[in-house]
């Protein structure tokens, strides 16, 4: 017989229990006792989701953080918790053993902790930071512009197979590409999520570059009308991809000016599907103008992936009915 | 129908269905096949029992888990801390039958009761201190004031600002 009491000691128990718990009731758990500790600890770790979890694990490289909170009515402070000097080689051991634990980062606006970041950067040990991780999303940037968006890359770990990013509106984008360029480092990614609500042409070039390194890559989710010729012609031969999907977001700002958001055909490829192409495509999404689409869907012909099971058109602009049903012809065949 | 013996040797006859439900006795009447020989729990007690069967006869029919439903690409974590409105009458028992519960779910390998008892237990320790949680389930405090400080400093919470 048990003893009612053994449940609380009992640690695949504990651990569901600890599983059920957010992590602010987690840090008052694995303050119980050591049983509950050993137990509680790894699952207080594993998924850092709010900018407190994100603060503790900055604190692990800190010793007194600057904690300028900026102005009362400033809704985002500039600097709320930053290292003020380079962390020494004991704090990298102790962030080493806690980051190992850390399954998935929902990442806060990086833009308030760059020096934070910055200080990580250039003293980072030569190993990964999180050896573990598996879900990585950055959704909280400023769509004006996002100063912490360079320093995405230290979170990109080769283990990664879910990431998510919402890039900031900004014509040049240059730290957009940069961070889009990292992305090649988490070869294991299985899902890719891009959002926007305007991801230039220079960006959407930069991402179809890296699509050729992600082999195991199985859906790929962009904003409406950027899954243009570029990015279908490169995904074609691609062993593994089943989904090609497009996701609208809602801007932030109240006001703001949003740049045309259909990539003039210039810039694009037209898709094409030939021979042998997408083995196990369920789900596929893609822009172009009407010539682009008739083209696609009858020089696939017989190509044209029999797994498909949905096919998504977005239109580059307004067709004229008879177009749209020439098309819906097409497809019927 | 299928005859369990409990650790105060009563016996339960229940049909195969209801019992099924507990992933150990599927796998045991699997292994022993069409026989009327009583399938021993002892380290269940006739009390706990028949809670477990209230449960599964409510549930009965219900599409069981399987192994890989709650597997997702994406591992941040889904919590629900709700309970259903008959689940939660059925939980609101004395703390000790909770446990009793909770570890005759677990020993016959029943999950949706093991999680409907863990969220339970979840609820009562949120928004709790170390120390009140301690009280509530009696836990005795064994670290030294040196570790609960190091832990302390290496698990800091501060909430959001």
């Amino acid at each position: 017989m048990f003893l009612p009491t053994q449940a609380l000691e009992l640690s695949e128990i504990l651990g569901q229990i600890f599983e059920q718990l957010e992590n602010k009731d987690n840090a008052s758990a694995l303050l119980v006792s050591r049983r509950w500790f050993q137990v509680c600890e790894g699952i207080f770790w594993r998924h850092l989701e709010s900018t407190s979890d994100f603060e503790r694990m900055l604190v692990l490289l800190g010793e007194a953080a600057d904690m300028y909170v900026g102005p009362e009515d400033n809704a985002s402070p500039y600097f709320r918790l930053n290292l003020n000097r380079y962390p020494i080689h004991k704090k990298w051991a102790n962030f080493e053993k806690h980051s190992a634990f850390v399954h998935s980062i929902h990442l806060p606006c990086l833009a308030p902790y760059i020096r934070a970041c910055n200080l990580i950067a250039l003293k980072r040990p030569p190993r990964r930071l999180f050896p573990n991780l598996r879900t990585l999303t950055y959704t909280n940037c400023s769509d004006e512009h996002d100063s912490g968006i360079e320093y995405l890359g230290l979170f990109m770990e080769e283990t990664v197979l879910y990431f998510s990013v919402r890039l900031p509106n900004m014509d040049t984008g240059y730290s957009s590409i940069q961070a889009i360029e990292s992305i090649s480092t988490m070869t294991n990614l299985r899902y890719l999520e891009v959002t926007c609500m305007n991801l230039n042409k220079q960006v959407v070039e930069s991402l179809s570059g890296v699509l050729g390194d992600l082999h195991k890559l199985e859906v790929l989710v962009l904003p409406p009308y950027r899954a243009v010729g570029t990015i279908i012609n490169r995904l074609a031969t691609h062993g593994s991809i089943k989904e090609i999907r497009s996701k609208d977001i809602q801007s932030k700002a109240i006001h703001s000016y949003v740049l045309p958001r259909v990539l003039r055909s210039s810039d694009v490829e037209e898709p094409s599907i030939g021979h042998d192409a997408f083995p196990s495509l369920t789900f596929l999404t893609f822009c172009a103008n009407t010539e682009g689409v008739k083209k696609l869907l009858l020089n696939g012909g017989e190509h044209f992936p029999s797994t498909i099971r949905c096919l998504q058109v977005e239109m580059a602009k307004r067709e004229f009915a008879q177009d749209l049903n020439s098309l819906f012809h097409i497809m019927g065949a | 129908m299928v005859l369990l013996v409990t650790s105060d040797n009563e016996q339960f006859t229940t049909e195969k269905d209801i019992v099924e439900r507990s992933v150990l006795i599927k796998n045991m009447l699997e292994d022993v096949g069409e026989s009327d020989q009583p399938i021993p729990l002892p380290n269940v007690s006739s009390s706990v029992l028949k809670k477990v069967l209230e449960y599964c006869e409510h549930h009965r029919g219900e599409p069981l888990p399987t192994a890989d439903s709650e597997q997702s690409q994406d591992e941040t974590r889904k919590r629900t801390t709700d309970i259903s409105e008959w689940d939660q009458k059925f939980i609101t028992v004395d703390q000790e039958m909770l446990f009793e519960i909770i570890l005759a779910a677990n020993y016959l390998d029943i999950k949706s009761l093991l999680d409907v008892g863990c969220k339970t237990v979840a609820n009562m320790i949120k928004g709790k201190t170390p120390e009140e949680i301690r009280k509530l389930f009696n836990i005795v405090n064994d670290f030294t004031p040196e570790e609960e400080a190091q832990i302390k400093k290496e698990n800091e919470w501060a909430e959001d600002r």
